[in-house]
């Protein structure tokens, strides 16, 4: 029962995970966190089924097509986010909020609110691994999670590219005056943020279905990822993510499911009082 | 001329409240109900109004105390038979103590951190009301009273308006006393800065829970007053959604003013009703909800309650074009 459980708190970890690590890397670049991160990728994998069902691609042919949605989002969301005083934080929630409400009900009027089967390229049936049951895709969103953090991470610390999204996050204005183009590089970190979102959206979408809700939940249960590994850490994400799913599978099974979202969310608030920056977070100095 | 203007001034509110006290009147059935609804909703936009727009303190969990006063109140009337009249300030009360009892250590948290541990109130407070079934009925919900004072009940909508209608005139005034005390201008000095208001020696810790528990005040009254309107209470209204509807609502009416809390408030009960033949009404309305809060924010961030003012100035220089159209 015990390895039953915390593989698969494990498995449900990394789901959290995966959209954790795309607010996480936008809110690490350009200082805001997106609450559209789920709908876009609740969107972009829509837009992939309607490819695969409706115009009979394949699925990689789909999925390639999915991820150019959420670039061309990620661009789009940036662009309106431009337009705001950068350090208006208030003004900042309440228009990717705004962007959450506009991306889910226009979803919801092309596609309806019916329940579909997204089809996925992994056997759907389940390995066994001594007592352990396991689904193929439950293992490819796990590698996929530890590929995407790993690309991410090195593209942030060992390119130029990176090095310069990192440098404009910390001193706009000294970014510029080295060279750096701030419009360039914030476009760039949306657009990288939101094509990890597109990935965990169609990853996700064969174990929860497909359908204009599917990422409510997931949102919520990410941003608590993200906070509880320490909001601006990449690694972090996994590691909020993987504790999350497991702490919360072990509660339903051993004490009950019923305030299982109670305790995700307690866990949360315990843990930004005691350590504000997180599991594996750094703090953040600010100048007055 | 002075002493006309200040003559005016005092015609022309008690001119509203008149027309107002008579609107049942002439308005009846679901347009009353209607107009109920709204003043429960600006009484939200209020509390709300008072945390975000006056003290800069985001909320997007304000559904957890409109559902703890809802439910505390039909708690209070029906299992203690506690009468509405005691049962209505004490469900704001209960909604307020709880919210100082979180807010003391969430408060302390700042912008994102505030915003995500604020959500997360939201989901536990629905989460658990909903497997309190000895509490909130469950999934099946529960019925809650009428109000009645010495054998006269308010049945129908249009006695039920004079509850809420003087309820909002006295939170109103309440809410408007407080932006006029020390305690208010603690607040406005806490949303342009922190840093700065402690410099001035404004108990910044102090001040925020206290507009937290304000705030909670009033979602409270408000939850109590849509119960007893309502007659019947189930957990399923009080969704992580209604939360960012109320945050849409303060954005949209016009942030930190009371006639923005009116306008946006008329705004988010009469856009459905507006809405309702158009086929995909409820997915058209949350559209008009993010297009609105996105397009106030980047150009309008004072919202309706600006626009209009804009306008009104704008007639009043046309008529006298001496004066200048009136900023606020």
């Amino acid at each position: 029962m015990l390895p039953q459980v915390l593989i698969s708190g494990i498995a449900l970890g990394a789901v959290y995970a995966l959209l954790a690590l795309s607010m996480v890397f936008i809110w690490k670049t350009t200082g805001v966190l997106n609450f559209a991160q789920g709908e876009m990728a609740m969107v972009t994998t829509c837009f992939a089924y309607t490819a695969m069902v409706s115009f009979h691609l394949p699925y990689w042919v789909a999925f390639l097509l999915a991820l150019a949605l959420g670039l061309l989002l990620g661009i789009i969301v940036e662009r309106v986010i431009r337009l705001l005083p950068p350090t208006d934080f208030l003004a900042i929630i309440v228009v990717t909020i705004g962007a959450y409400f506009v991306i889910h009900s226009g979803a919801s009027l092309i596609w309806g609110h019916e329940v579909w089967p997204f089809p996925s390229p992994f056997a759907s049936e389940q390995i066994s691994l001594w007592e352990v049951a396991i689904s193929p895709i439950n293992i490819w969103i796990f590698g996929v999670m530890l590929l995407l953090t790993a690309a991410l991470f090195t593209f942030l610390n060992y390119t130029t590219l990176g090095i310069q999204i990192r440098a404009a996050c910390q001193d706009q204005i000294a970014a510029i005056l080295m060279g750096i183009s701030d419009k360039k590089v914030f476009s760039m970190s949306w657009a990288i943020g939101s094509v990890v979102g597109a990935i965990a959206g169609i990853l996700i979408a064969p174990l929860i279905h497909l359908h204009v809700f599917m990422m409510g939940d997931v949102l919520l249960k990410s941003f608590a990822a993200a906070v509880l590994g320490g909001i601006n850490s990449l690694p972090g994400a996994i590691v909020g993510g993987l504790v999350l799913g497991v702490v919360t599978n072990l509660f339903g099974a051993y004490i009950g499911t019923e305030y299982q979202d109670s305790l995700a969310f307690l866990i949360i608030i315990i843990v930004l009082l005691i350590m504000p920056n997180g599991i594996m977070g750094r703090p953040e100095a600010k100048r007055v | 001329m002075e002493i006309r203007k200040q003559r005016i001034g005092w015609i022309g509110p008690a001119f509203l409240i008149l027309t107002v006290l008579s609107l049942p009147l002439f308005v009846k059935g679901y347009s009353i109900y209607i107009i109920n609804l709204i003043g429960i909703y600006t009484l939200i936009g209020l509390g709300l109004n008072l945390l975000t727009g006056v003290c800069g303190q985001i909320s997007i969990g304000h559904a957890a105390f409109f559902a703890i006063g809802a439910f505390s109140s039909a708690i209070f009337t029906v299992k203690f038979s506690i009468p509405f009249w005691f049962a209505l300030p004490l469900a704001g009360i209960t909604s307020s103590i709880i919210a100082l009892i979180v807010g003391i250590p969430v408060l302390r948290l700042k912008m994102i951190f505030l915003a995500i541990a604020t959500i997360g109130l939201g989901v536990m407070t629905n989460n658990m009301l909903y497997n309190w079934t000895s509490v909130s009925g469950g999934a099946v919900g529960i019925n809650v009273p009428k109000p009645s004072l010495g054998g006269f009940v308010f049945q129908s909508d249009e006695r039920f308006f004079y509850i809420i209608s003087i309820t909002v005139l006295i939170l109103t005034l309440l809410y408007w006393h407080i932006t006029r005390t020390r305690m208010g201008r603690a607040f406005l000095a806490i949303r342009e800065s922190e840093i700065a208001a402690s410099t001035m020696g404004i108990d910044v810790a102090k001040y925020k829970v206290i507009a937290f528990g304000l705030s909670a005040f009033y979602a409270g009254i408000a939850g109590s007053l849509v119960g007893h309107l309502a007659g019947y209470l189930s957990i399923e209204t009080f969704e992580f959604f209604l939360s960012i509807t109320f945050l849409a609502m303060v954005i949209i009416g016009g942030i930190a003013s009371i006639l923005g809390s009116f306008l946006g408030a008329t705004f988010i009960v009469l856009l459905p009703e507006v809405l309702r033949d158009i086929p995909g009404a409820k997915d058209m309305q949350v559209l008009v909800y993010g297009l609105a809060m996105m397009i106030i924010m980047i150009y309008k961030p004072s919202g309706l309650a600006n626009i209009l003012l804009d306008i009104g100035g704008k007639i009043k220089a046309y008529v006298n074009p001496e004066k200048g159209p009136r900023r606020i």
